[in-house]
């Protein structure tokens, strides 16, 4: 079947369906689930259906009644996924929530970002916060703590967490932190973080965490000012 | 179904093998999410797994993990078969079923030169229960096309095959996922067959032939 382009400016709605290129600028709805090669908003877009792209671009605010599939994806401003989001690059800046899990190979975060499900990726990075309900597992994870951060349990070869400085107003209201109940790698570097049990092979606890169980293999180094409870050494 | 578990520390210790590369096979799906089972121990939540099924998937993963792909690999394990095509010359080649069975398909595929990989898995089932001497060819039969009609609705997900006999009748059905099982008095429960296993055990025979 031919694709075609759809394109929408100002304020409309289409169908789904199969399409090329799909254009919304202003305020755009697309009723079914979306098949194209790229997807381009700028504005509002709502889409009630599912969406499989190759790029979607997001620049404004997009709210997608199912799940995406997408090779790449780019978000300025805010994303909001009521399914699952599988894709290989992710890049966010603003806010990005996807309700149900994510799959990626690469999620890069300027902002927040907030995964209801588990989320895998090969690289996860982000400046910022961030809420996941279940399990981070990535290759690597580097995250430059902005505010409060939740996780259950976070997996991986590399997990890197640090402050970043914050100006003085966030650090009152929104204090930069990590809370996970379980964290487990090869290399760990922890700061400000709250933790049940931390377990690694070469672990570092930085200033301002608080661990009630430690295992490690190689190697432990902690901070003067971390809390830690039992320390193992497996 | 009991089970021995095995905790994610004693396993990690026993296979030599690291929290990240764990972590990246269940990423790459390697390791089937339901093995990863959690229960709460003194210590807080920890993670157990089936310590028969993991330790021999490990040590298939370390065999192979440097001729192939973790993708390849991936392939393999995966419940959900590739694309696999196979034509009529190759599936008697690699002697994947017996003559009786294979008769079934060909006459049924009549002119047509491939053969999918589900069409080849509920013949090797049906196969591998007639040759454990369970089921009458009759039967046989019945299960085989039974499971090639409603398997596609299941493709992917983890399913059982169960068969039951009472009175020399046989009935057979498809379960999703796994539960227990009660059966009435007088019921001989004939097979119950993991699919994905077979599904794994065919993989094998395919790309080794």
């Amino acid at each position: 079947m031919e694709r075609r382009d759809l394109v929408i400016a100002g304020t409309g709605h289409a169908s789904g369906g199969l399409y090329h290129t799909v254009k919304l600028s202003g305020n755009g709805k697309l009723y079914g689930d979306i098949d194209c090669m790229e997807m381009r908003v700028q504005g509002n877009a709502t889409v009630e259906g599912n969406v499989k792209a190759n790029v979607v671009h997001i620049a404004g605010k997009g709210y997608v009644k199912g799940g995406v599939d997408c090779e790449w994806i780019k978000v300025s401003g805010s994303v909001n996924v009521e399914g699952n989001m599988q894709c290989q690059e992710a890049t966010v800046r603003g806010r990005g929530t996807v309700k149900g899990a994510w799959t990626a190979e690469e999620i890069r975060a300027y902002g927040e970002l907030d995964v209801g499900g588990d989320c895998s990726a090969e690289r996860f990075e982000i400046d910022g916060h961030f809420t996941i309900g279940g399990l981070l597992n990535a290759g690597y994870v580097a995250v430059k703590l902005l505010g409060p951060c939740r996780v259950q349990e976070i997996g991986g070869e590399t997990i890197v967490v640090k402050k970043q400085s914050a100006s003085l107003w966030k650090k009152l209201f929104f204090p930069p932190s990590l809370t996970a109940d379980v964290i487990e790698g090869d290399e760990i570097h922890l700061e400000h973080t709250t933790a049940k049990t931390v377990r690694g092979n070469r672990v570092t606890i930085g200033p301002g965490c608080e661990i009630e169980r430690v295992e490690y293999r190689d190697m432990l180094e902690c901070d003067e000012e971390a809390k830690i409870g039992t320390v193992e050494k497996g | 179904m009991d089970q021995e578990l095995i905790s994610k520390k004693e396993l990690l210790e026993l296979t030599g093998i690291s929290y990240g590369q764990l972590y990246r096979w269940k990423r790459k799906k390697l390791i089937p999410e339901d093995w990863f089972i959690r229960k709460s121990t003194f210590t807080g939540q920890e993670t157990f797994f089936p310590k028969e099924k993991i330790l021999a998937r490990i040590e298939r993963i370390k065999e192979l993990k440097d001729e192939r792909s973790l993708d390849e690999l991936a392939a393999m394990f995966a419940p959900d078969p590739a694309a696999v095509v196979l034509t009529k010359e190759e599936v008697v080649k690699r002697h994947i079923v017996s003559d009786v069975v294979w008769q079934w398909l060909n006459e049924q595929l009549g002119d047509e030169e491939g053969v999918s990989f589900t069409q080849l898995l509920s013949l090797y089932i049906v196969d591998r229960l007639l040759r454990s001497g369970e089921i009458s060819v009759e039967e046989g039969k019945h299960i085989w096309k039974m499971f090639e009609h409603h398997y596609p609705a299941l493709q992917g997900k983890i399913c059982e095959l169960i068969v039951l006999r009472k009175i020399g009748v046989a009935v057979c059905f498809l379960l999703e996922g796994t539960a227990d099982l009660y059966v009435e008095e007088g019921v001989k429960l004939v097979a119950r067959l993991h699919v994905p296993t077979y599904i794994e055990e065919l993989k094998w025979h395919i790309s080794e032939g």
